[in-house]
């Protein structure tokens, strides 16, 4: 009788234990996601703004040695969990030729004055769509936030091989849970 | 045997938490934000022609008028360009010696010497009259031997869709005695324009008092504005 218990309690744990591997395994790993571990966990994250960072509409036309246009994305956490920074992607479409001759520097500023911004990537456009591990420096806090201050600009040695050319580059910010440096895989 | 049985039982519960929180640890989220880029363009185009020879030309040249002729150079990019001139080749060709030239002393038969005598103008015609008028940008004033193989920086702003008149005019070649006579010969003769991709292509034809005019080449450049 008592070992048809312990069997019985043993099937329960492991059939639990299973359940909440599926729940968990089950998330899109690219998209806001709730689990339920005794109470309702949320992890996400909001852009702010949502309309396009930057458009020749409001920013003019770039050009050899334009100075940098800058611009500042808030990542918000909206979830319980706190997070990082950890990837960069981007995709394009248009005239892609150009992303080859666009420079980018994304920093992540800090939450005081005083706070050193966190370098995290200086390159060439097109060299986004590879995608970029990267290691944000801050861990934020559910309803906190952080902000990204991303420039854009033209060297001054571009050529006349970008005249006129546009495109467009839709830019991904991966965030992670852990926030911790553990090396893991995005 | 109870033992065992919840040890297995541990065992198990520890491997698939493990499991459970390696997949836990990988959350994330991901959201994009969309940017547009566009480049600036500079284009330079003459007379509203782009890419192609522009031709006029000059008939019964003669000493002692004042033959000018007016371009429109317009900026047809997107973005404020400064007008330049970037190089200029003078070429002044002999063209044969004929027989006035030969008794005015000329003996070269492989040098032109218009270039020696001939005085040329060339300004920027802000009102358009084709005179030099107060405020125009008058950038070169003498003899076509004189002119700079460097050209002019000209810091001249055109914003995009906008244009400014450039005049070439001649004047005062007919004061040099002799010289004049040494200038002559029997052709037709060619200034280029070039602006960019854009050519333009003086064709001198010369009747009355046939001279040898030089071969003038003005590069036109725009470049961007800094700032």
């Amino acid at each position: 009788m008592i070992k048809k218990k312990v069997i019985t309690l043993a099937l329960s744990t492991t059939l639990l234990l299973l359940i909440i591997n599926i729940l968990a395994s089950n998330q899109p790993p690219a998209s806001a996601c709730t689990i339920h571990l005794g109470k309702k966990i949320k992890f996400d994250m909001e852009i702010s703004p949502k309309v396009p960072l930057f458009h020749p509409d409001v920013d003019g036309y770039l050009y050899p040695g334009r100075p940098k246009i800058t611009k500042y994305l808030k990542l918000i956490n909206v979830g319980d969990l706190p997070f990082r920074i950890c990837r960069f992607n981007a995709s394009f479409s248009g005239e892609i030729y150009l992303a080859t001759g666009l420079q980018i520097e994304i920093l992540e500023l800090g939450k005081g004055r005083g706070e050193k911004p966190n370098l995290l990537y200086n390159g060439t456009l097109i060299d986004l769509g590879e995608g970029i591990n990267v290691y944000g420096k801050r861990a934020v806090p559910p309803k906190e936030s952080v902000t990204l201050q991303i420039s854009v600009w033209m060297p001054v040695t571009a050529g006349n091989e970008y005249q006129g050319l546009t495109v467009t580059a839709d830019i991904s910010i991966t965030v992670r849970f852990p926030p911790s440096h553990d090396g893991m895989k995005c | 045997m109870n033992r065992k049985i919840l040890v297995g039982i541990l065992a198990i519960g520890l491997v698939a938490l493990a499991v459970g929180w390696g997949t836990y640890s990988q959350f994330s989220d991901t959201e994009t934000t969309e940017t547009i880029f566009s480049a600036g363009s500079l284009d330079l185009t003459i007379n509203d022609q782009n890419g192609q020879t522009v031709t006029f030309s000059w008939t019964n040249l003669r000493p002692g008028n004042q033959p000018k002729y007016k371009l429109t150079l317009k900026n047809i990019g997107t973005i404020r360009g400064n007008l330049s001139i970037s190089n200029i080749v003078v070429v002044s060709e002999e063209n044969g010696l004929t027989e006035p030239e030969i008794e005015a002393g000329d003996t070269s038969d492989d040098e032109g010497e218009l270039d020696d005598v001939l005085n040329l103008r060339l300004f920027l015609d802000y009102n358009g009259d084709g005179w030099i008028s107060q405020g125009d940008k008058v950038f070169f004033n003498g003899l076509v031997k004189n002119l700079p193989s460097t050209g002019f920086d000209l810091k001249e702003p055109i914003e995009p869709n906008g244009g400014v008149d450039f005049v070439v005019e001649l004047y005062d070649w007919w004061q040099h005695g002799n010289v004049d006579n040494q200038a002559q010969t029997h052709t037709k003769h060619n200034i280029h324009i070039q602006a960019g991709s854009s050519t333009i292509e003086n064709e001198f034809n010369v009747s009355a008092k046939t001279l040898q005019l030089p071969i003038l080449f003005l590069n036109f450049k725009m470049g961007k504005v800094e700032g």
